[in-house]
């Protein structure tokens, strides 16, 4: 699957796209002239604005993907919620579908350039298995598949100690989803192959996520909702590179602790158990994920329960989450006194660079917020999150500067406005 | 057992003219075409065929839902009596399965006579009209109770 590389050719192929639905829509009005086609566009934004105590680092709710944040590059930031998104579905007769859903959100480069996060066509076997080929976003967690269409979900943002560390998001490939009713339940099964990419920092390769497979149940029953997800992907990840081919220089200790912990190509797993249950008035839920690899990553786990209480239009919510590393966050690395003196300073920096690397995301969080359905199609939620972070750990900050200090507790403060088309 | 039974008729008597007085501007019922095939639904499968959790009938036929546009008080009437659910709420609903490319909501006609000039052209129509509207070109799956108070996600 060939994969976009700049924003002016994603451009272009999004132009294909839509002209490629426009032209099949046409032949197909022509060639069947009773069954015109149907297309429908939906779209849906947040515009949000959010402030962090931690001004030595960026928060943001995308850290893979997004360029600055809150707390050290902007004081309050709109880009760590703000997106703009806007779907086209066709459907061309009951069986084959397609849709193109374009999303505009700050990107690695800091620019809005919009970007296809979803671009599929779906063949409908019959009413409950389907195939679709071209680009989704994984449906790894709960709400990953919708999680930056604020309106669909409580809070201002899913839970980022596990929405926040997982790199798998959109898939170039193809799936196939299989839904059984038993008795009052309906349990949907869907398998995925595909590979993605993604984009970091200007100069930097980007991120590749290949041979990508995925197994996700999603069941209902009654008030009930149940989801399981298992994927695996080759992953290769170069924002580390630079320290591996530091301690790579360091003769054949040094080469051991690249190869230990070097993120190129190595297998990852995740595996990820969710529920929510949503009667009336109130509704709670939880998930916990771990992701498994034979690399820094080692095994970095995540959980978060939450739970709100409808009040009229107002909808108050809490959330208590928590991440954490099951594997190894220590390892002296190169050992100084085997060295020349005048080498020290490199090697402690290595040391420190890798002992960051392995922390991974530890701490805690606890949201209080509200959201105010106070007119047709919007909400505005009001968000306070208090972070805890265990030594050593940074989370999911981004944009450390120098006197940044791992470790410390910070609190968020966001407004959004969320609204739907 | 004179007395008992004449208490029950004078307390459905005053039951039935408090539920009529408290939603005296809309009793909304399930409706189909008078030629459907499908003769009774309960409300979980009226429900399933609303939030597009299935698309057949129980009994294997095709079902095609037709709604009232959005902030038409018999929909919001209807969705609240069956499913518990706000407008917000059903349009959360809507927007994780739209916006995954999962499905698209049940296309919309203005009023309730719409409603009946669709079910007349299509005979795997479901929808929901004021009791008022409903003639001999219609059958009455399902009257929804139970009103919910207004809510909001």
């Amino acid at each position: 699957m060939t994969l976009i590389s700049t924003g002016r050719q994603q451009l272009a192929r999004l132009g294909i796209a839509f002209l490629a639905l426009f032209v099949l829509g046409l032949s197909t009005t022509f060639a069947e002239e009773t069954r015109a086609i149907d297309y429908t566009v939906s779209g849906f934004g947040t515009v949000g604005m959010a402030h962090s105590s931690e001004r030595q680092a960026d928060f943001t709710n995308s850290p893979f993907i997004k360029k600055t944040g809150a707390g050290f590059s902007e004081d309050w930031s709109a880009n760590v919620d703000s997106v703009f998104g806007v779907q086209l579905v066709a459907n061309f007769n009951s069986q084959v579908s397609a849709v193109v859903q374009v999303i505009s959100q700050q990107r690695y480069d800091g620019t809005y350039t919009p970007e296809v996060e979803w671009a599929n066509v779906k063949y409908q076997f019959n009413p409950d298995f389907n195939v679709r080929i071209g680009r989704t976003a994984m449906p790894s967690l709960l709400v990953s598949d919708y999680r930056y269409v604020g309106y669909s979900t409580p809070w201002v943002r899913a839970p980022m100690e596990i929405y926040g560390i997982i790199p798998i998001t959109k898939n170039d490939g193809a799936d196939a989803t299989y839904r059984l009713h038993i008795g009052g339940a309906a349990s949907t099964f869907q398998a995925s192959y595909g590979h993605s990419e993604i984009k970091n920092d200007n100069g930097v390769d980007p991120t590749l996520i290949k041979n990508a497979v995925g197994i996700f149940n999603t069941t209902e029953v009654g008030h009930a909702i149940f989801h399981f997800a298992y994927q695996e992907a080759d992953l290769t990840f170069p924002l580390t590179n630079p320290l591996f081919d530091g301690f790579s220089q360091f003769g054949p200790a040094g080469v051991a602790i690249s190869d230990r912990y070097n993120a190129n190509n190595r297998r990852i797993k995740l595996t990820a158990l969710g529920a929510i249950y949503d009667i009336d008035d109130w509704f709670v839920m939880g998930e916990w994920s771990q992701l498994v690899s034979d690399s820094f990553i080692g095994a970095q786990t995540g959980w978060y329960v939450s739970g709100g209480y409808r009040m009229g239009r107002f909808t108050p919510f809490a959330v208590l989450a928590q991440s954490g590393k099951k594997s190894n966050t220590n390892d002296p690395g190169l050992d100084p006194a085997t060295l020349p003196p005048y080498l020290s300073g490199s090697v402690a920096a290595l040391n420190a660079g890798l002992t960051s690397v392995l922390q991974g995301a530890s701490g805690q969080t606890l949201s209080l917020g509200s959201r105010w359905d106070f007119s047709r199609n919007v909400a505005l939620k009001v968000q306070y999150d208090a972070m805890k972070l265990n030594a050593e750990s940074s989370g999911i900050l981004t944009n450390k500067q120098p006197g940044y200090q791992p470790g410390g507790a910070y609190n968020v403060f966001s407004v959004a406005l969320n609204f739907v088309f | 057992m004179i007395h008992l039974s004449r208490l029950k008729v004078l307390l459905t008597a005053l039951v039935t003219s408090l539920c009529a007085s408290a939603s005296a501007s809309e009793v909304v019922v399930v409706v189909v075409s008078a030629k459907s095939q499908v003769m009774a639904l309960n409300p979980n499968q009226i429900s399933d065929i609303f939030l597009g959790k299935t698309n057949t009938f129980p009994n294997g036929g095709q079902a095609v839902p037709i709604d009232l546009t959005e902030g038409t008080p018999a929909r919001d009437e209807f969705y609240a009596k069956l499913t518990g659910k706000s407008a917000a709420q059903i349009k959360a609903h809507w927007s994780k399965i739209i916006f995954t490319g999962r499905g698209l909501p049940p296309k919309e006609v203005l009023n309730g006579n719409s409603v009946k000039i669709r079910l007349a052209e299509n005979p795997n129509a479901i929808s929901y009209i004021d009791q008022s509207l409903v003639d001999g070109s219609v059958r009455i799956l399902y009257t929804p109770e139970n009103p919910n108070r207004l809510r909001g996600y």
